[in-house]
């Protein structure tokens, strides 16, 4: 059996080195993470791994391939996950922060939202409904 | 004998600051920041704000509301105009987006910033958009 991490309710602790692979029981702004890893240019946030994470936007979240989530809490939707999906008009998605291979373990998201290919959007919209 | 009155850290000064700003001229401004500064004083939204030949930097995703207008503006490094734009899967709530209302854009440039809103706005987005490599009007 095993024990969820939520909620989280230790005290805020800022994560200092945004280069990292693995972040456990931090607290991490997006946009920040991007800008650290990419500075102004576009890029893909690749395999990381986040447990016990606080995740801070405000952002959406490009969900891609090999992304998994664990024992997530996605947000605040009012119970309708539907408030944090997106769909892109276009084939890509600017403005986002896109993540690939990444797996988020026990962690809670706050102001983030959610796009992606349509199938993994479905997947998302399906959480709680089962 | 009175308590102290708590100071505000410099961060916290220079964050009401700019939210208190109407005008903003021949700047960069990051997205993201004004946004989380407008929260930490408990407004939801960036408003009634001008933004003159300025650059606008994500990554964000701004939620266009009522009374904002684009003039004269290069909304984005895209060749396909749908590239930038979001369609929200709920009309009542959006989350992780930066929302914005009665501002004016004036001869901006975005850089990594999309936008989503009604399906009317998306339509007139896609319609009047200008991008860099062709400005909406």
């Amino acid at each position: 059996m095993t024990t969820s991490r939520l909620p989280i309710n230790r005290e805020v602790r800022v994560a200092q080195d945004l280069t990292a692979t693995v972040f456990k029981d931090l607290d991490v702004n997006l946009f920040d993470l991007h800008i650290a890893a990419h500075g102004a240019a576009l890029g893909v946030l690749t395999g990381r791994t986040f447990r016990g994470c606080r995740l801070q936007g405000p952002a959406i979240m490009l969900v891609s391939a090999g992304v998994r989530f664990t024992d997530c809490n996605f947000g605040e939707p009012d119970g309708v996950m539907e408030n944090l999906v997106l769909r892109p008009a276009g084939a890509r998605a600017l403005g986002t922060i896109p993540f690939r291979d990444t797996l988020f373990d026990g962690c809670e998201f706050y102001n983030v939202g959610f796009t992606g290919p349509e199938d993994i959007l479905n997947t998302l919209l399906a959480v709680g409904k089962n | 004998m009175t308590d102290e009155t708590p100071k505000m850290s410099a961060e916290e000064t220079a964050g009401r600051a700019m939210v208190a700003r109407t005008t903003f001229e021949k700047e960069a401004v990051w997205l993201p920041m004004l946004a989380v500064q407008h929260w930490n004083v408990g407004e939801m939204a960036i408003k009634d704000k001008t933004f003159t030949d300025c650059v606008i930097e994500g990554p964000a995703v701004m939620a266009v509301m009522n009374g904002t207008t684009f003039d004269s503006c290069a909304m984005g490094a895209a060749t396909d105009v749908k590239t930038l734009l979001y369609r929200p899967v709920s009309q009542d709530k959006m989350a992780g987006v930066i929302g914005v209302s009665n501002c004016r854009f004036v001869r901006c440039r975005f850089v990594q910033v999309g936008f989503t809103g009604s399906d009317e706005l998306i339509a007139e987005l896609e319609a009047g958009v200008q991008t860099a490599s062709g400005a909406a009007s």
